[in-house]
């Protein structure tokens, strides 16, 4: 199984945050792994990683969970920000982004899957465990 | 008649429908006026006809009484006075004679009528009298007893002639006189005759003409009586008969037979209106018909919402004690975990078992607020609520955190209103206790509530603070449920507080929105309208 390089997590609540920090890093699958606590954060980061070409201070997740109900700026409204960044190496297609959220209303898988296609691979509902995970790693990364 | 009168007698306008009757009584009265005035002008020439015969009778007999006395006298006056006398039934010979031509001269049958000493005034209608209603056997046979006295004044002058020039010639001939007037005698007598024929003849014909314009009178004066009488019931009635339709179905609609109709029966303005009244009433019970679909959706509704309620009432139950009786155990077993093993456990574990009591407080809180969110409006009694003392009641549940924060609350001129207590007192508490929870990290927060007077009679709140201040964009956000502007650890909150603050001013009839500035503050205004 190919080894991931840098896995993002975007998430308020600081404990779903952690605890999906262990479940990764006991997947030994990614080398390096960071978790935001705000999507206002988020965005600065999006900003900083896709405006150089190779910053080793802010390097380009391969995967991002997102969460959606976020204080002052959820899930969608980050993605719609997202797509406004400027992209010049060419390198959001190279992010697979998960929308991880605890919400269990099917009009945000909808909105997610559909309108947000373009720029959202997938859409799970919290917890992410060890088998969610490495199912998402074998279907997108594989060598 | 191709066209009814009735009908069309039915169908005009009510309006011209008395025009009509009363250009008909109008017609017929001044039909009888006419017919007065003939026959007063009729009767006044017979009239003046007899009173003529009279003149006529009288001047023959004082010519007669002259001419013997002329023949007894010999006195040349008492024959000029004969001739005087003659001259009144030569001039209406005169008259009679040019009468009875085929074109007369009336200027000359005039003159001959004051010769015969008839007034002027009544010349005229004498003659009309005689040309006119020459063909009534009455007028007719007078005349003809009048020609057959004429006759005999032919000789009558011949004979006075004739005595005249015996007398004037001095011849003696008193039998011859004598004799010649026995036959003046004579003639005398059948002209007696002749007038009173002619006097009895006129007064028949006067009599016959009196009746004759008297029935005239009255049958014209009953056709104005009978033809005004039908024309104003046929009017009233027709339109007594459409108001009376009118009525019943006006009373059964209000009753609520709305299928209630009125039967048009002419096209005047009562039958217009009763085709108008139809179509009212065909607006009215489709409108009713709708507005009782639409009441039955309503019901519907409310039904279901009144279930829906229900429902989530026996959520809010649900919610209160059996979600929280889970928590309960989660944080209590987390706690007696927490102190059990207070000196085994590593920092990573105390720090999960934080994030456990932490959660579990959190769901606590947030079941609490949606449950006071929730029951906003169930209890709302309205009575006089003292705001300043309410505050006063606020700021001792809040003591703890203004002694903490140093918090400086300036409270001015607060009124009395008429509210729900429970609902002000949790409006007033979320905003007070926003306003110091948000504060900045530097300075101690200062919160000032007053109050003014509006316009109209309602109160506009303020509660202004010194704190972080809300970004514009998010001004209308933070009125949503759930919405939150920060992190947990940051600032915590569940993020009903404001929608709460919403939802009770809403349900009191005002509105609430806020004024900021990020780090110089915000102000939260809400409007109380007058009750």
């Amino acid at each position: 199984m190919k080894k991931l390089n840098f896995v993002l997590l975007i998430d308020d609540n600081d404990a779903d945050n952690e605890f999906h920090e262990i479940v990764i890093q006991q997947a030994n699958i990614s080398s390096d792994l960071k978790s935001i606590s705000s999507s206002v954060k988020a965005l600065d980061y999006f900003k900083k990683c896709l405006a150089t070409e190779n910053d080793p201070e802010f390097p380009v997740p391969e995967l991002v969970f997102m969460d959606i109900n976020m204080p002052s700026m959820n899930g969608f409204e980050l993605l719609d920000r997202l797509k406004g960044i400027p992209d010049p190496y060419h390198r959001k297609n190279k992010m697979k982004i998960y929308m991880l959220t605890g919400s269990l209303n099917p009009d945000d898988r909808d909105r997610a899957t559909e309108q947000y296609n373009d720029l959202v691979t997938g859409y799970k509902i919290k917890p992410l465990v060890d088998t969610a995970f490495l199912e998402i790693v074998q279907t997108h990364f594989k060598d | 008649m191709g066209f009814s009168f009735l009908k069309w007698f039915k169908d005009i306008s009510i309006a011209k429908k008395l025009y009509f009757t009363v250009g008909i009584m109008a017609l017929l009265i001044a039909v009888e006026l006419v017919t007065l005035f003939f026959a007063i002008n009729t009767l006044s020439s017979v009239r003046a006809f007899v009173a003529g015969e009279g003149l006529w009778s009288k001047a023959q007999k004082d010519a007669v009484y002259h001419l013997r006395k002329y023949g007894r006298t010999h006195d040349e006056k008492e024959y000029l006075k004969f001739q005087e006398f003659m001259k009144v039934p030569l001039g209406d010979r005169k008259t009679l004679m040019e009468l009875s031509k085929e074109n007369p001269d009336l200027e000359v049958a005039r003159q001959g009528f004051i010769e015969g000493r008839n007034h002027a005034n009544d010349v005229d209608g004498m003659i009309k009298l005689f040309t006119r209603f020459y063909w009534v056997s009455y007028i007719n046979k007078a005349i003809t007893i009048w020609k057959e006295a004429d006759l005999q004044i032919t000789p009558l002058i011949q004979i006075g002639r004739q005595i005249h020039l015996w007398i004037d010639a001095d011849v003696n001939s008193h039998t011859r006189i004598d004799k010649l007037l026995n036959e003046v005698d004579e003639i005398n007598e059948k002209l007696t005759v002749l007038e009173d024929n002619f006097s009895y003849t006129l007064g028949e014909g006067s009599r016959w003409l009196e009746n004759l314009v008297l029935t005239l009178l009255f049958i014209v004066a009953l056709t104005v009586e009978i033809s005004g009488l039908i024309l104003a019931i046929s009017v009233s009635r027709g339109i007594q008969k459409g108001l009376d339709e009118m009525i019943t179905a006006s009373q059964r609609i209000a009753q609520g037979d709305l299928t209630a109709r009125v039967q048009p029966y002419s096209k005047d303005e009562i039958g217009q209106l009763a085709v108008s009244f139809n179509h009212m009433a065909d607006e009215l019970s489709h409108s009713t018909e709708e507005r009782k679909k639409v009441e039955k959706l309503l019901r519907d509704y409310a039904k279901k919402l009144e279930q829906s309620n229900s429902n989530l009432e026996q959520f809010a139950y649900v919610a209160s004690h059996d979600l929280q009786e889970p928590l309960r155990t989660i944080t209590n077993f987390a706690r007696l975990l927490e102190e059990k093993q207070r000196d085994s456990l590593d920092a990573t574990s105390r720090k999960y078992m934080n994030y456990i009591v932490k959660a579990a407080g959190r769901q606590k809180a947030l079941i609490k607020d949606l449950l006071l969110y929730s029951r906003i409006g169930k209890q709302h009694i309205v009575e006089d609520v003292n705001i300043n003392s309410l505050l006063a009641e606020i700021q001792e549940d809040m003591s703890l955190v203004v002694k903490e924060t140093n918090a400086v609350i300036s409270i001015q001129n607060l009124p009395v209103i008429q509210s729900s207590k429970i609902e002000m007192k949790l409006l007033l508490h979320n905003l007070l206790s926003n306003a110091i929870k948000y504060r900045s990290p530097e300075i101690n927060p200062a919160v000032n509530i007053q109050a003014e007077k509006r316009a109209n009679g309602g109160w506009l709140f303020s509660v202004s603070d010194n704190g972080i201040g809300i970004e514009n964009e998010f001004k209308e956000k933070i009125f949503i449920i759930f919405q939150r502007l920060h992190n947990e650890n940051e600032y915590s909150g569940t993020g009903i507080g404001l929608a709460t603050c919403k939802k009770i001013v809403e349900l009191n009839g005002g509105t609430i929105w806020v004024e900021s500035k990020p780090l110089s503050g915000s102000t939260f205004y809400f409007t109380l309208p007058n009750t």
